[in-house]
């Protein structure tokens, strides 16, 4: 990789792949890290691929670390299944679960606190992913999968987008 | 919030109510009863509902085990997938390589540097430093929180170039990796350990020496219980130690366990040659205190620590010990395969599937974690037992309750501290009640 960019990214699957859709985000960033792996994908600035799962304060981790990142995550934005926008935190009323942070699986509202707090919140754009099927088990809905290759391609934009 | 009276004087009854207190993982109600001066109830409700995963792996192979019963805990995924693994290996007679051994320590070490991190900055911090939580502490202490994620990032990190993932890595199976690291993920990890996990881990420690006056001075003598190997302080193997009784072969792992039912509790409780034991750092380092590498052992000596350490407040001085401890540890194991290089060795597969029973233990961050598998002749799992950490320490946290309490009263101490005081005693702990509620309510009962 070289880097015609100074600012490194990360780019954070979030979500439980045991949930169906919940688990679009880690499947999506797994796939992208594939393509790096193997060379398909040779963008021209640091890129790092990370699968969090539901560990959101390694979101904040990489945010604290002066990097730009993107999360990628299953939401329920009131759109069709398989549709998926890219916005700022600011940009978004995002509600968490408990008014406190917890480190155990804190949810990406709690994370996003926290982040605003250390003052890296600017640095963070979500691309959240309309989800269909949250039932335990393995695998996405239809109408996420078929959607994946433009989730990829929309993730690769946004990393040649950044400053 | 909190809601309390106390009526002082020798013949002390208590009513204090404390609902959504934070940082502890699962959903716990500490209940005191204590009334005209006598304790009539002190322990911890574990209300979550049982989560079946022994019945739910029935049926299945053994390539699936690891990876369904990594789920049972977000945190402890590694240490859940090792001792799985271990588990199925013995059972089914499979021996696995030198190299696969020195990988899977060097997980348990990525995944103990993690959670030790997590609980001693963003569950332990926030209460010595008299804050709520780790968000208003990142306006005050942005240097501390930032440091802290830098930690826990390169924990992760190691587990991301060692399993595959950052948390339920995917590269694990039975018989040993699907993918090996690079000798550049190798020379990567080693050389962000020496220059930066060495110096935050010694910033965290004068951070600790300044706090070290906050923890409670309340002790309790107790049995701690944790693995020992023969020449080194021990993760990935070894036999159950007591400080009561000494040895016990881990396949003998019931005779210690014992557990029981109470009525007021969801969650089981463990009990050996006393009423309980503890799990966890101290019961570790109480147990391996002569096998402490020299960086570490130097930090237990600033932290004052000496076996045996009977103050439960204490765990979280022992996990950055320990953290210092397993450095050192991955250290060594670094420098042994990049001088050796790492060979291409596929995973040990089974030369015909057989019946069997695998009882194996590995040490989770908070304690020790007991897998026991049996199989039948296709490699599917017929019965299942799991022991966590927190099922063998709940009886501990009751009976460290009973002592508390009167502790507390004697020092005079206010309803607001005394709250405190049981809710740092749980989260000393670092408990995982069930991964998935985030509330513990305390609540004393007039």
């Amino acid at each position: 990789m070289s880097s015609k960019h100074a600012v490194p990214v990360s780019v954070i699957g979030l979500g439980n792949v045991e949930k169906r859709d919940d688990g679009v985000g880690v499947l999506v960033v797994e796939a992208l890290r594939e393509e790096l792996d193997s060379g398909a994908w040779t963008p021209e600035r640091t890129l790092s691929m990370v699968s969090a799962g539901t560990d959101s304060l390694l979101a904040v981790a990489h945010a604290a670390d002066d990097r730009w990142v993107i999360l990628v995550d299953a939401a329920r934005m009131g759109l069709p299944a398989g549709e998926f926008r890219i916005f700022s935190p600011k940009d978004a009323g995002l509600s968490a679960r408990d008014p406190s942070l917890s480190p155990h699986e804190a949810d990406i509202a709690e994370a996003l606190r926290l982040m605003d707090s250390l003052g890296c919140a600017e640095r963070v754009r979500i691309l959240g992913i309309q989800a269909e099927d949250m039932g335990d088990g393995r695998g996405l809905s239809r109408q996420l999968q078929v959607r994946l290759p433009e989730m990829r391609a929309r993730i690769k934009e946004e990393v040649g987008l950044l400053p | 919030m909190s809601n309390a009276t106390v009526s002082g004087g020798p013949r002390v009854s208590l009513n204090i109510e404390v609902p959504y207190v934070t940082r502890v993982e699962g959903h716990g109600n500490i209940v005191i009863d204590m009334r005209d001066g006598k304790l009539i109830t002190s322990h911890l409700e574990v209300v979550e509902p049982p989560r079946y995963f022994e019945a739910m792996i029935k049926g299945f192979s053994y390539t699936d085990i690891a990876l369904i019963t990594s789920r049972i805990c977000g945190i402890c995924s590694v240490g859940h997938q090792m001792t799985s693994l271990k588990a199925t290996e013995k059972a089914l007679g499979i021996l696995v390589t030198e190299q696969t051994v020195a990988l899977r320590k060097l997980l348990i070490y990525g995944a103990t540097m993690q959670s030790h991190v997590l609980h001693i900055f963003f569950l332990a911090a926030p209460d010595l430093l008299g804050v709520p939580s780790v968000v208003p502490l990142a306006a005050t202490h942005a240097d501390v929180v930032k440091m802290a994620l830098r930690m826990k990032k390169l924990s992760n990190d190691i587990c991301d170039r060692l399993g595959g993932r950052t948390i339920h890595p995917n590269r694990l199976v039975p018989g040993g990796f699907t993918r090996m690291p690079s000798m550049g993920d190798l020379r990567w990890i080693r050389d962000m350990l020496v220059s930066q996990m060495v110096p935050d881990a010694q910033a965290s420690l004068e951070l600790l020496k300044a706090l070290a006056g906050k923890f409670p001075a309340f002790e309790r003598e107790t049995e701690y219980v944790g693995l020992r190997d023969k020449s080194e302080y021990a993760f990935y193997d070894g036999m159950i130690a007591s400080t009561d009784t000494g040895l016990t072969s881990v396949e003998d792992y019931l005779s210690v366990t014992n557990e029981f039912i109470v009525p007021y509790s969801t969650a089981k409780h463990c009990r050996h040659a006393r009423s309980s034991y503890f799990v966890g750092a101290l019961g570790r380092l109480n147990n391996n205190f002569d096998l402490l590498n020299p960086m570490a052992r130097n930090v237990a000596d600033q932290l004052g620590l000496k076996p045996i350490v009977k103050n439960p407040f204490l765990n979280t001085a022992a996990q950055l010990v320990e953290t210092v401890h397993v450095v050192e540890e991955s250290l060594k194991i670094l420098d042994q395969l990049l001088a050796q290089g790492i060979k291409d060795e596929k995973p040990v597969v089974p030369e015909k599937l057989r019946e069997g029973r695998g009882a194996e233990a590995t040490e989770v961050p908070r304690g020790i974690l007991f897998h026991d598998y049996t199989y039948d002749n296709r490699g599917q799992v017929v019965k299942a037992n799991c022991i966590i950490p927190t099922t063998q320490n709940t009886q501990s946290i009751d009976d460290d309750m009973k002592e508390l309490v009167p502790w507390m009263i004697d020092r005079g101490m206010s309803q607001e501290q005394m709250t405190l005081t049981l809710e740092m005693l749980v989260r000393a702990y670092d408990p995982c009640i069930s991964c998935s509620v985030h509330f513990l309510d305390v609540e004393f009962r007039k």
